[in-house]
C-alpha cells in the first residue's frame, strides 16, 4: 500500500469508526433524551409540588454536602501523602477498592452500622446523615486519587526553587500546590456531587423513605413501585438533567481537557527534612485509608460461610441471579470496552466529526441510567413490554454508563509515548498493525484489562440500570440482594454480598495478574 | 558485492504548524551527514519525513534511482535509531535485534544466526536471551546498532544517537558507529546537539537556514 | 453488498415471524398473580392442581412482582391492546379502583358459594371475586417493649409521644397495602388540619417508612423496631412458627383498624372462547371452594371470606379489634399525605 492510501484507508477507519459511535450515541442517548425533553409540559406543570420540590431540596442538599466533604477528606489524604511518599502505592491500592466494590454492598455495610450502634442503646435510623455519610465515606478516596494524581503533576523542581528564594509552607501551598490543584479540585468536586445526583442504591436503602426521597428515587418510585405515574416520573427525570447539566456544563470542558490530553506525571519525590516525620503520616494515612475502604470487604465475605452452610440455598436461589448477573456484566464489559476502543481508535486523528466524538463519548457520564432508561421506556414501551424484562436494555444503560470512564482509560493508554517505538517496528519492515502489536498494545492490552474487569466488577452491584426493566425471570444478584435485604432475609442478602465481592475480587486479581499496571498514569521517574 | 546508491532529497516540502520545512541535498556513499538546529527547528520532522513516518506535502526522496516518497517506511529499507532507543521492552535482545529480519519472513534459524554474528561483533553475545531493561546504556545502544545493522539498509537516519549516554561513553559510541559505517557505508544523516558529534562523525554538516519572518525552514545543502 | 441486503433481510423475516405473537392454545388458562402467590407449598401450587383435575385444562401462572405493578402490567397490555392473562389473582381492594375498567363484568353469572362469604367483603358485586381478607394492625415485639420500657399505644395519636421516637416502623402508603390502610385510619380518626399535623410530626417518629411491608417487617424481626404496622395473622404466624411464649403479638387499639380484601377477576379482551370463560369462571369459583377456603389461613395467613369455614389452632388467639370498612374508590387523599410529608 502506497503512503498516501494509507493515509487514506487510516483517515476513513477513524471516521468509520467515530460515525458508529455517534450513531450508537444518537440512538441510545440523545433520541431517548429527545423524547423525555418532549414531556416539558409535565415539568413545568409539576414543579411546584411539593413532592417535587421536596425531592429537588433532599437531591441538592445531600450532593453539596457530600460532594463537599468527600473533597475536603480527599485533599486531607492527599496532603498526609506528601508527607509519606513511600506510602504512595499502598495507599494508591487502598484508594481503589471502593471503586471496585458494589454499592450494594457498601450500603449494606453500612446498614449493618445501623443496626449494631442501636444494638448498643443508641438511636439510629435510616435519614439523610447516613446518606451523607455513606456517601462521603465511599467517596474521599476517589477523591483522594483524583487530587494526588493533580499533586503528581506539580514540579518538585519548582517547589523547591520556590523554597531557596524565601517561600514558607502557606505560599509554597497557596501560590503553587492549590493554585495548580484547583482544577483537579473543582473536577472532583463536581464530579461527586454528580455521582451523588445520580446515587440510587444509598438513597434507597439509607434513607429511610419520604421525605428523604431524591429525585433519582422518584424516577424508580414513579415507574415501578406502586402505581405506574409516568408524568411524575418525567418531571423527576427532566429535573435532575436540569440539575446535573449545569456544574457539569462548567466542568465538562474541564474534564475532558484533563481526560485528553496528555500530562506526564512525575514521581512525588521525597524532600529532605521531612523524612523524620514520614512514619507517623505514613501510618495515619494507611490507617484512614484502611477504615475507609476495608471493611466493605470483611463485612462482605463473612456471608461466605452461607456457602457451606446453607448449600442448597446456594444452588436453589443464589445461582440464577448470579449467572444472569455474570451475563449482564460480561456483555456490559465487551459492549463498553468496543465502543471505547472505537472512539479512541477515532480520536487519533483531529477532525470535526472525531471531535464530537470526544464530547459527546462524554456525556453518558452526566446523566443518571434511571433518566436514560425512562427515556428508552418511552421510546419503546409500545413495541417492547418493559415488565417481560429487557436484558438489551439493561446492558446498554450500563454501557453508556461506563463509556465515559473506559473512554477516558484508553485514552491514556493510547497516549503513552510509544511513538518511537512504532516508528522502530515500521521502520523495521512491520506493517500498521505488526507495528501497533509491538508498541502501543503492551500498555492497550494493561488498560482494557483493567477497565474492563472493573467495569465487570462495578456493573455486578449496579442497580438502577436493572430496576427498570428487569422481570421476575430476569432478576439479576443486586437485585436479588436488595429484595433480600428489604424482607427479613439478611443472611442471605449476607451471602449475595459475598458472591459479588468474590466475583469483583476475582476480576480485580485476574486483571491485575495479567495487566503491567494500572491505567492511572503513575509514571515511574 | 553491495553497491551503495546516494540518498537526494529533492524540494522535499511539509507544512509543520505555521512554517514550512523544505529541504534539498544529496548524500553519498560512506557520508556521514549532520542537521545542525535549534530545538523544534523541524530536525526531527525531516528525520521522520525521510523515514516515512510522516507524509511530505511535495517533493522527491530518492535512494539511486528507487522513489522512495510514496513508499510506507517498513518498504524504504532504513536504518532508524531514535533519540531514546526505542527497544521493545517486551523481547529480549537478540528478539529486538531480528526484529525486522522476523517481519521479512526469514527463517528463525537463519535470523538468529545473523543476530548472534551482529551481537559477536558487538561484544554482547552473552546478552542475548537477556531483557532489555538489564542493559546498561552503552550495551542499549549498541543493541540500537545492530538492530538497523541487521537489516542491511540502503540509508541510515539517527535523531540525537548518544543523548541517553553520559559523557564518558559518547567519545567510546562515536567510535563505534565509525568503524560499522565503515563496514556498511550506507548514506547516513544524523541530527545532533553536540558540537562534537558534528567535529568527530560528520563528514559534512548542514545548518537550518530561516526565512526572515520565520515561515521558511530549509536544510539547503 | 447485495448479499449483504439479501442476508439481513432473510434474517429480519425470520426474527420477525419467529417474533410474532403465537396463536394461544386453547386448551391453557393464564393467570397473572404476584409472587407471594406462588412457590413451593404456596396457594398457588394448590390452586393449580385442584383446577388442572377438576376441569381437565392447563393453568400458567405469570408473575409480576407485586399487586401495584400487577395491574400496572394490565394498563400497559391494554395500551397495546394484548392481554397477557385470562384472570388476575391477587387484587386488593386499594388497587379496584384502577383495575375494574380492565376487567370483565360478570353480568348475570355469579360464583356459587358468593352467598356465604361475609358482606363487608363484597366490595363489588361485579367482576370483583373476594377470596381472603386481612386485619391491620400493629405487632409488638413484648421484649422490645420491655427492654425500652414502652407500652402498646392504645391510640394511633400514641405515637407521637416523646418515648416512640424511633421505635416503630411504617409501611410508604404510595408503595404498599398496608400503608395506605395505615394512612385511610388516621383519615377516619383525624379530621382537616389535625391529620395533616399528625402525619408531619409522624415523618419526625418513625424509624423508617418502607416501600413495602417485607422491608418493614424485615427491620422489626432485626429488632430496630418495636412495633411494625402489619396484619392481626401475623401473631398467628408466629404462633404456628415456635412462639410460644408469645414474644409477637398483635396490637388492638381503641381505634378503628383497616381491612385489606383480596380477589380476582377476569381480563377483559382476553378470553377467545367460551371453553375459555367456562374455565375463568370455574377458577374463581373454585377460590371459593371448601378446600381452597379452608387452606387459605396457613397458606396465605390471611381470613377466609367464607363465614362458616373453621380457623386453625393457630388464629385462635388472633384479636378482633373494631374494623373499619373498606373503600375503594380513588380520592384525593393519597396527593394530599405527599404534600404534608414533603420536606
Amino acid at each position: 500500500m502506497r503512503l498516501q492510501d494509507e493515509a487514506i484507508f487510516f483517515e476513513r477507519a477513524r471516521k468509520g469508526a467515530a460515525l458508529f459511535v455517534l450513531f450508537f450515541l444518537a440512538i441510545f442517548v440523545f433520541a431517548p433524551l429527545g423524547r423525555l425533553l418532549r414531556e416539558t409540559e409535565e415539568v413545568i406543570a409539576g414543579i411546584l409540588d411539593p413532592q417535587v420540590l421536596s425531592a429537588i431540596r433532599v437531591s441538592l442538599f445531600q450532593a453539596v454536602v457530600s460532594s463537599t466533604l468527600s473533597v475536603v477528606g480527599g485533599l486531607i489524604l492527599t496532603l498526609l501523602l506528601t508527607r509519606a511518599r513511600t506510602y504512595e502505592k499502598f495507599a494508591s491500592l487502598l484508594w481503589s477498592i471502593p471503586f471496585s466494590i458494589p454499592t450494594l454492598v457498601a450500603v449494606y455495610f453500612w446498614l449493618q452500622i445501623i443496626f449494631f450502634l442501636n444494638e448498643f442503646g443508641f438511636s439510629a435510623r435510616p435519614s439523610l446523615f447516613w446518606i451523607i455519610t455513606a456517601h462521603v465515606a465511599f467517596n474521599i478516596p476517589f477523591a483522594a486519587l483524583l487530587l494526588t494524581q493533580a499533586r503528581m503533576k506539580i514540579s518538585e523542581t519548582e517547589l523547591e526553587a520556590a523554597r531557596t528564594l524565601g517561600a514558607g509552607r502557606w505560599v509554597l501551598w497557596k501560590s503553587f500546590i492549590f493554585s495548580q490543584m484547583r482544577p483537579a479540585f473543582f473536577i472532583a468536586l463536581l464530579q461527586i456531587y454528580m455521582m451523588c445526583m445520580m446515587s440510587f442504591a444509598l438513597v434507597l436503602l439509607l434513607g429511610g423513605g419520604p421525605p428523604n426521597e431524591t429525585l433519582e428515587l422518584g424516577i424508580y418510585k414513579a415507574l415501578r413501585a406502586g402505581q405506574l405515574d409516568m408524568d411524575r416520573a418525567v418531571a423527576f427525570a427532566l429535573l435532575q438533567m436540569i440539575l446535573i447539566a449545569i456544574p457539569g456544563a462548567f466542568i465538562m470542558p474541564h474534564l475532558l481537557k484533563k481526560s485528553f490530553s496528555w500530562s506526564q506525571a512525575k514521581r512525588i519525590l521525597p524532600i529532605e527534612g521531612e523524612k523524620r516525620h514520614g512514619k507517623i503520616f505514613g501510618m495515619l494515612l494507611i490507617f484512614i485509608s484502611a477504615l475507609l475502604s476495608l471493611p466493605y470487604l470483611f463485612t462482605s465475605l463473612s456471608g461466605i460461610r452461607y456457602f457451606f452452610s446453607e448449600s442448597e440455598f446456594l444452588f436453589r436461589e443464589l445461582l440464577r441471579p448470579t449467572l444472569i448477573s455474570i451475563g449482564l456484566s460480561t456483555a456490559t464489559m465487551v459492549v463498553s470496552l468496543t465502543l471505547a476502543t472505537l472512539s479512541v481508535f477515532a480520536l487519533q486523528q483531529r477532525s470535526k466529526i472525531n471531535q464530537w466524538v470526544m464530547t459527546w463519548g462524554a456525556l453518558p457520564g452526566a446523566i443518571s441510567p434511571l433518566t436514560l432508561g425512562l427515556g428508552l421506556w418511552l421510546l419503546t414501551s409500545d413495541f417492547f413490554d418493559p415488565f417481560l424484562g429487557q436484558p438489551v436494555f439493561i446492558v446498554l444503560l450500563m454501557s453508556l454508563q461506563f463509556l465515559p470512564l473506559a473512554l477516558r482509560w484508553l485514552w491514556e493508554a493510547d497516549q503513552r509515548d510509544t511513538k518511537n517505538l512504532y516508528g522502530t517496528a515500521r521502520v523495521l519492515g512491520a506493517n500498521p498493525f505488526q507495528a501497533f502489536w509491538v508498541s502501543k498494545w503492551i500498555s492497550w492490552r494493561s488498560s482494557l484489562l483493567w477497565t474492563g474487569a472493573l467495569i465487570f466488577s462495578a456493573s455486578f452491584g449496579e442497580l438502577a440500570a436493572v430496576s427498570l426493566f428487569y422481570s421476575e425471570s430476569l432478576v439479576p444478584l443486586s437485585l436479588q440482594m436488595s429484595r433480600w435485604m428489604g424482607r427479613y432475609a439478611f443472611w442471605k442478602a449476607d451471602a449475595a454480598a459475598a458472591m459479588m465481592i468474590l466475583f469483583s475480587l476475582a476480576g480485580l486479581i485476574a486483571a491485575s495478574r495479567l495487566a503491567k499496571s494500572q491505567p492511572w498514569g503513575w509514571r515511574r521517574g | 558485492m553491495k553497491t551503495f546508491s546516494s540518498l537526494s532529497v529533492r524540494q522535499l516540502e511539509k507544512k509543520v504548524g505555521n512554517f514550512l520545512l523544505r529541504a534539498n541535498f544529496d548524500v553519498k556513499r560512506g557520508e556521514r551527514l549532520a542537521l545542525i538546529g535549534p530545538s523544534g527547528c523541524g530536525k526531527t520532522t525531516l528525520l521522520r519525513l525521510l523515514s516515512g513516518l510522516i507524509q511530505s506535502d511535495r517533493g522527491e526522496i530518492l535512494i539511486g534511482d528507487r522513489h522512495l516518497t510514496d513508499l510506507p517506511p517498513e518498504k524504504r529499507n532504513v536504518g532508524m535509531i531514535f533519540q531514546d532507543l526505542a527497544l521493545f521492552p517486551q523481547m529480549s535482545v537478540l528478539e529486538n535485534v531480528t526484529f525486522g529480519l522476523k517481519m521479512r519472513d526469514i527463517a528463525k534459524d537463519q535470523r538468529e544466526q545473523i543476530g548472534l554474528e551482529l551481537l559477536n561483533r558487538l561484544n554482547l553475545k552473552s546478552r542475548a536471551k537477556d531483557g532489555v531493561q538489564l542493559l546498561s546504556g552503552g550495551e542499549a545502544q549498541r543493541v540500537a546498532f545492530a538492530r538497523a545493522l541487521a537489516l542491511k539498509p540502503d540509508y541510515f537516519l539517527l535523531d540525537e544517537p548518544f543523548s541517553s549516554l553520559d559523557e564518558n561513553l559518547r567519545g567510546d559510541a562515536r567510535s563505534l558507529l565509525k568503524d560499522l559505517h565503515a563496514e556498511w557505508p550506507a548514506p547516513l544523516v544524523f541530527v545532533t546537539h553536540d558540537s562534537r558529534d558534528v567535529q568527530d562523525l560528520a563528514s559534512r554538516a548542514l545548518r537550518i537556514s530561516e526565512s526572515a519572518d520565520r515561515s521558511l525552514r530549509s536544510f539547503d545543502g | 453488498m447485495r448479499h449483504f441486503i439479501i442476508n439481513s433481510l432473510i434474517i429480519f423475516s425470520t426474527v420477525f415471524v419467529v417474533g410474532c405473537k403465537k396463536s394461544t392454545d386453547p386448551t391453557l388458562l393464564k393467570v397473572l398473580t404476584h409472587d407471594s402467590m406462588l412457590g413451593e407449598g404456596s396457594l398457588g401450587e394448590l390452586l393449580k392442581k385442584e383446577f388442572e383435575t377438576q376441569t381437565g385444562a392447563k393453568l400458567e401462572y405469570l408473575n409480576s412482582g407485586d399487586a401495584a405493578q400487577m395491574v400496572t402490567r394490565l394498563e400497559l397490555d391494554a395500551k397495546r391492546g394484548q392481554a397477557s392473562a385470562h384472570v388476575v389473582l391477587g387484587l386488593d381492594d386499594s388497587l379496584w379502583a384502577r383495575a375494574k375498567p380492565l376487567t370483565e363484568s360478570w353480568q348475570d353469572w355469579k360464583p356459587d358459594q358468593w352467598n356465604a362469604t361475609r358482606e363487608f367483603v363484597r366490595i363489588d358485586e361485579d367482576g370483583f371475586l373476594p377470596y381472603d381478607y386481612s386485619v391491620f394492625a400493629f405487632m409488638a415485639d413484648r421484649t422490645l417493649l420491655k427492654k425500652w420500657n414502652l407500652e402498646s399505644p392504645e391510640r394511633y395519636k400514641d405515637l407521637l409521644r416523646p418515648e416512640w421516637k424511633g421505635r416503630f416502623v411504617l409501611e410508604d402508603p404510595r408503595t404498599s397495602t398496608p400503608g395506605l390502610g395505615f394512612l385511610r385510619a388516621t383519615h377516619s380518626v383525624f379530621q382537616g388540619e389535625e391529620l395533616s399535623n399528625f402525619w408531619k410530626s409522624l415523618s419526625e417518629q418513625w424509624w423508617a417508612l418502607s416501600p413495602g411491608w417485607s422491608a418493614a417487617y424485615g427491620i422489626f424481626l432485626k429488632e430496630q423496631a418495636a412495633l411494625v404496622w402489619s396484619y392481626t395473622t401475623s401473631e398467628a404466624y408466629h404462633r404456628a412458627h415456635g412462639d410460644t411464649k408469645k414474644r409477637y403479638v398483635a396490637v388492638k387499639l381503641k381505634d378503628p383498624h383497616p381491612i385489606q380484601v383480596e380477589g380476582a377477576a377476569i381480563v377483559k379482551g382476553s378470553l377467545q372462547t367460551e371453553a375459555q370463560r367456562k374455565w375463568a369462571r370455574e377458577f374463581l369459583t373454585l377460590l371459593l371452594s371448601e378446600k381452597i377456603q379452608n387452606a387459605l389461613p396457613e397458606k396465605n395467613w390471611m381470613f377466609p371470606v367464607r363465614g362458616d369455614v373453621k380457623l386453625p389452632e393457630s388464629f385462635q388467639d388472633v384479636p378482633s379489634p373494631t374494623l373499619l370498612p373498606t373503600k375503594w374508590q380513588e380520592d384525593a387523599l393519597l396527593n394530599d399525605w405527599q404534600k404534608w410529608i414533603a420536606k
